[in-house]
């Protein structure tokens, strides 16, 4: 379970966050859509620990993380993608996913300078399970390549595939159809589904309407940093503010 | 870029250090072997500042002074209070490591130029504490009398017994350095180093894995430290100042950041190309200089990125042969059979 309290964000004068509250029960997918700028990825670094908020906090299966370093919420079962990817580069795609099962790994210096059989044998099925990962997503015939060979679609998959690689609690997507051609929209849509079918509780920024229509239990909307609607796909589809926002066009003719 | 470690690479490790064991048989006169020596002890030096630098993305104007405090500390222990060189070694891995560990812990916070510049002035510290503390070090005189390594009462003090000490050293230390980057702990520096918010957000301590490649390498440094001590009988302040530093983090570059073999070209030529330049005189910094402008304009991944841009042209070369059929023929000339 996710939550955040009173949440606000400022960057020198600018609010980019304001007393935001949210709430992503057990096993739900909750999006968070807005126009641009409206502080959906300040909220996702916030909540993931990448940048620290003003004021409020953050919530992990009920404890506050909110001062915690980024690399102890991954420990306690967050995971996340990032808009403008975050992959490394110089390593396979294999080696990338296996980097996201860093928090499951123990091997620690001395067994890794002296080689030693716990750390080869840890090694060898973790690779293994990366591999079976990367089939799951369709990526296995890409497994040994560089991540500087695959296109940006397939590097938002790979990301998907390192964050599933932790065995996540809670996994946050920012924006994981951007980029990617409309056929392949829907198949992203198809993997969240199945990420969730297996209990994995999903936060999601994402501008394809489609796709948040059709995953998401609950919607959060935001507007310069404020909660403008929240609720059910079918109400936060037919709120007035919501309309407004998106410069009354409607949701559905919002995204092509 | 990282070059990939693979078992091919702990293979060719083997190959070559089979060959250069034959060295002392090959070599014309001693001169050769000490160049080889030497060689080693750069090697050791460079590669593993190329894990600080390539593989882990930090920079350090200080592996000078590690290198340093590893060679006075087992020299010290030795030369003043009679020490087996032996014992020293692991006193002064140890030492060194709790050095660079209150180094690294409030400097790693920083990025970049600012790091390059915290290292340095703790250069500055260390070369100052070489001179100043006379008792121990001989001042800017320097440390006379630092005995050899012995192994069952024979002194391995003869050019060819020490050449052989320092390639299996230097050997072992290669191979556990192999082994780190080919670990989860590996995998996580190399992450840091390309996308630290991505590392963080997988699970890595950043800071902790900065401060532990810091102490790591550094402790290598000593070991090539004590073997330099060990070897030359004595060691001067000035073979630890930040000259020495920088030339290595220029030959951390100039080799190939992040590539392996580059540590092997960069150590190659910091041994040989001063030997060869000699007889210029006071042109050789120039020379030095502009060749390695040059070098890095013409190949910014440094002569390791130039060997592995060669190999990829010799295996298209052989591929284009008239031995091979290029494969898009092949296939043109199925589809018109059937």
């Amino acid at each position: 379970m996710i939550a955040v309290r009173g949440l606000s964000v400022r960057f020198g004068g600018l609010a980019a966050l304001s007393d935001i509250d949210l709430v992503v029960p057990p096993g739900t997918v909750k999006a968070v859509i807005g126009p641009n700028g409206a502080g959906k990825t300040t909220l996702f670094n916030v909540i993931s620990g990448v940048q620290a908020p003003s004021a409020g906090s953050v919530l992990l299966d009920g404890e506050n993380v909110t001062a915690r370093p980024a690399h102890e919420r991954a420990r306690r079962g967050l995971a996340r993608t990032f808009q403008n990817l975050q992959v490394f580069s110089g390593m396979s795609v294999l080696e990338n996913v296996v980097v996201g099962m860093h928090v499951k790994l123990h091997a620690g210096v001395f067994t890794s300078l002296l080689r030693l059989p716990s750390g080869r044998r840890e090694e060898a099925a973790a690779r293994e399970r990366a591999r079976a990962l990367l089939g799951r997503v369709g990526l296995a015939g890409k497994a040994d390549l560089p991540v500087s060979a695959l296109s940006f679609g397939d590097l938002k998959i790979v990301e998907i595939a390192r964050a599933l690689a932790s065995e996540p609690k809670v996994l946050l997507l920012d924006e994981p159809t951007a980029g990617l051609p409309a056929a392949e929209a829907g198949r992203m849509a198809d993997v969240i589904r199945a990420i969730n079918a297996e209990g994995v509780t999903v936060l999601l920024v994402e501008h394809n309407m489609r796709v948040v229509m059709s995953v998401s239990h609950d919607i959060l909307v935001l507007n310069f940093g404020r909660r403008i609607a929240e609720g059910e796909p079918a109400a936060v589809r037919a709120h007035p503010e919501v309309i407004a926002a998106y410069l009354g066009t409607g949701l559905d003719a919002a995204h092509a | 870029m990282h070059a990939q470690i693979s078992a091919t690479t702990y293979r060719a490790l083997g190959i070559l250090w089979v060959l250069l064991a034959a060295l002392p048989w090959i070599a014309p006169n001693n001169y050769w072997l000490n160049l080889g020596t030497l060689w080693l002890t750069n090697l050791l030096l460079i590669a593993s500042l190329n894990l600080l630098m390539g593989y882990s993305g930090q920079i350090s104007l200080a592996h000078g002074a590690f290198y340093g405090i590893g060679a006075y500390v087992s020299g010290v222990l030795g030369a003043k209070y009679g020490v087996s060189p032996w014992i020293g070694l692991p006193v002064a891995l140890v030492a060194t490591g709790v050095v660079a560990f209150a180094v690294g812990w409030p400097t790693l916070r920083l990025r970049g130029h600012y790091l390059a510049m915290a290292t340095l002035g703790f250069n500055a510290i260390a070369s100052v504490l070489f001179v100043e503390l006379r008792d121990w070090t001989g001042g800017p005189n320097g440390l006379v009398n630092i005995p050899p390594y012995t192994l069952f009462g024979v002194k391995l003090d003869s050019d060819r017994s020490f050449y052989f000490l320092a390639l299996i050293a230097v050997g072992i230390a290669l191979v556990l350095l192999l082994n780190l980057l080919d670990s989860r702990t590996g995998r996580a520096l190399r992450a840091l180093s390309t996308a630290e918010v991505g590392a963080q957000c997988m699970g890595v301590d950043v800071h902790r894995y900065k401060i532990l490649v810091f102490v790591v390498s550094a402790m290598f440094a000593a070991l090539a430290g004590c073997l330099y001590a060990h070897h030359n009988a004595f060691v001067s302040p000035e073979s630890f100042d930040f000259m020495v530093s920088t030339m290595l983090v220029v030959m951390v570059a100039l080799g190939g950041t992040g590539h392996w073999w580059g540590a092997f070209l960069g150590a190659l030529i910091y041994t040989v190309l001063p030997e060869v330049l000699r007889s210029f005189g006071d042109l050789e910094l120039l020379i030095f200089g502009v060749s390695l402008i040059l070098v890095l304009l013409f190949f910014p991944r440094g002569m390791g990125g130039a060997l592995d841009l060669l190999c990829a042209k010799i295996a298209g070369l052989r591929s284009r042969g008239p031995g091979a059929k290029p494969p898009s023929a092949d296939a043109r000339g199925a589809g018109a059979d059937s």
